[in-house]
């Protein structure tokens, strides 16, 4: 009994610790960073409105859902605002174990032959106690521009971590990122630009079984928040909003893989889709 | 009772397969005549006095002189004819045309400089555009129109042209019928493609409309479009005020605002088939609102505005992909609007 009650006080304390270390981060951001915000490693998540932080199954963003116990994979393109030369595609693994669990990603944003932004991202993950994840993500930016002008760096290359916590409860999650730039300032040709660190905050709330509702919110950005809902055993549709955008989307699961369509409709501009294939 | 209303209902049936079969032979009897009426006819006299505001689809009139230039290109068509106006004036020199039918296609040819028939050493690199059809004319005679066969060969097809350099809106026009233009029929959604030039003994030469992006004659780095299909049925639009677009926006893919004397404006240059308000407006990647200009009441024809790669504060933005929301509002509150990508590299 005393056991058992010096392991719920150690479980506290380590909760309250590191909602400490996250708020004590929060001191440290001066503003935020939101590159590559549209290179998503998995079609559902736009569709939902953007918001992973704080979920525990959706791994191909959120570090600490690494730690899901099953293999996965998705592979993905998508095409901005009807703009045929401007196109993503996006590849995610996961290969879990009882202990540290791991993920790959890559990315890449191209427009046309000019330029293109390639992402190569690595997490480590692995459950701090019965609730609590913890995970780490390593990510290479690659920039590559066609030479136009006399001292264009063709190729520049930088990198970033982020740490994040998940917190997962019976009717809540909360999670929280931390992400900072290794290589603080960026140069393709003359004007270094400095990129700063930035803090999410995530919340998901499960309000009755296959139905979940989350918020993520960045310092200085607009809220992303949204709702995925199982409609039916092999079907789930989400819906959210997002400064500007309306966003929907459907995962279909088929003998041996899941479909996954997400769409984001902008007032001005008009669609922008993501589509996947993903197994486990 | 069930027998007798079987007996009505099949006999609804048949009347309405009879009245829908009617309808159908009702809608292949119709001529493409009665299909797409006749807009405007142009009268081929090498006077483009006719030509009306709106089918003057690039506008290069800089100083009001024609001599020695091209000052504007015309495109407008019929239920038989396409009909293509430029507008120029030249002693001693040429004018070459090249259409694409199938803008945006493979089809085509982007390397016209061992053609067998009036090679001008042109050169094609503007995405999508492949011409087809061809038409030179030297020193104000009527000139030909021709089929480009292949990269090296070209056959002479029927068409009405003629040149007038005396006209007071000088120039040539070309009919060119439909059948010559798609022998299998028109196809559902077409886009034209249109460049012309002046050109020398050798070359492509002095002016070019539209004007280069940043290549120089004879290679060719820019066209302009036209879409005849817009609901895609098969048959070429009606051209009325509900025939508003933009025509074609021109841009380069990618600028450098560093104030080194480079690149470090982007100029977009917009091409409306009418006049019109027109907003541009810059959008991150993420959908964010960068930067707005707006040009009021701009005629039809060319129009270019300029962006320094600033945001609302006037400060510079980072480096990466901006959508350039390009927006154009006419008189009777049709609104249509084309999305362009540009990359900053500073």
């Amino acid at each position: 009994m005393w056991k058992c009650n010096k392991m719920e006080t150690r479980k506290k304390s380590s909760l309250l610790s590191c909602c400490f270390i996250a708020l004590l981060l929060c001191y440290f951001v001066s503003s935020s960073y939101a590159a590559f915000e549209m290179h998503p490693a998995s079609a559902r998540l736009p569709g939902r409105g953007g918001w992973s932080i704080a979920d525990d199954s959706l791994s191909s963003l959120d570090n600490c859902a690494v730690t899901s116990d099953k293999f996965n994979w998705e592979a993905g393109k998508g095409n901005f605002y009807g703009i045929s030369e401007l196109n993503t595609g996006f590849l995610s693994l996961q290969i879990p174990s009882k202990t540290n669990s791991m993920n790959f990603i890559y990315s890449t944003l191209k427009f046309s032959s000019v330029y293109q932004e390639s992402i190569y991202s690595f997490a480590l993950a692995r459950p701090m106690t019965k609730n609590l994840n913890a995970g780490l993500r390593l990510t290479a930016y690659q920039i590559d521009v066609a030479n136009f002008e006399e001292g264009v760096n063709p190729r520049t290359m930088y990198s970033d971590y982020d740490f994040s916590l998940l917190r997962k409860g019976e009717y809540f999650n909360f999670g929280v990122s931390f992400q900072a730039l290794s290589s603080k300032s960026v140069r393709l040709k003359r004007v270094e630009e400095s990129n700063a660190a930035s803090i999410c905050y995530g919340i998901m709330v499960k309000p009755v079984k296959g139905a979940v509702l989350g918020l993520d919110y960045e310092f200085g950005q607009p809220l992303k928040a949204g709702l995925e809902v199982e409609v039916a055993d092999a079907l789930k549709c989400a819906i959210g909003v997002r400064k500007n955008m309306f966003t929907l989307g459907f995962s279909l699961r088929l003998p041996g893989f899941r479909l996954n369509f997400s769409a984001l409709l902008h007032n001005d501009m008009g669609e922008t889709y993501f589509i996947s294939v993903s197994g486990n | 009772m069930v027998s007798k209303l079987n007996t009505v209902f099949g006999k609804r049936i048949l009347s309405l397969c009879f009245f829908s079969s009617f309808l159908l032979h009702l809608l292949f009897l119709i001529t493409p005549e009665a299909a797409c009426e006749p807009y405007h006819k142009i009268t081929i006299d090498g006077n483009l006095g006719d030509w009306s505001a709106g089918e003057k689809i690039v506008n290069d009139s800089g100083d009001g002189n024609v001599m020695d230039k091209i000052d504007g290109l015309y495109v407008t068509w019929d239920a038989d004819n396409l009909y293509i106006g430029v507008n120029y004036k030249i002693d001693g020199y040429g004018m070459m045309l090249y259409l694409d039918t199938d803008y945006g296609s493979s089809a085509g040819f982007d390397d016209l400089t061992k053609i067998d028939t009036w090679d001008k050493d042109a050169k094609f690199s503007a995405a999508g555009f492949k011409p087809d059809f061809m038409y030179g004319s030297w020193d104000g005679d009527g000139g030909n129109f021709y089929k480009i066969t292949s990269s090296v060969t070209a056959s002479w097809i029927s068409a009405a042209c003629a040149t007038d350099f005396s006209a007071d809106v000088p120039g040539t026009e070309i009919a060119i019928g439909w059948d010559s233009l798609f022998p299998s029929g028109f196809t559902a959604g077409t886009r034209l493609a249109v460049f012309a030039s002046l050109c020398d003994g050798s070359s492509l030469a002095i002016d070019g409309v539209p004007s280069n992006i940043s290549a120089a004659l004879p290679e060719v780095d820019t066209c302009t479009v036209v879409s005849c299909d817009t609901d895609s049925n098969g048959v070429p639009d009606r051209l009325s005020s509900s025939n508003f677009s933009i025509s074609s926006v021109r841009m380069p893919k990618i600028f450098s605002p560093n104030s080194d004397g480079m690149n470090d404006n982007l100029d977009i240059i917009v091409s409306l088939s009418q006049s019109a308000d027109v907003y541009i407006k810059a959008y991150s990647i993420e959908g964010k609102k960068v930067w707005q200009g707006t040009s009021r009441l701009s005629e039809a024809g060319e129009l270019t505005m300029t962006w320094n790669g600033r945001d609302f504060s006037n400060s510079m933005l980072k480096n990466g992909i901006y959508i350039m929301n390009i927006r154009a509002a006419n008189s009777s509150g049709e609104e249509v609007y084309e999305n362009k990508a540009v990359a900053i590299v500073k």
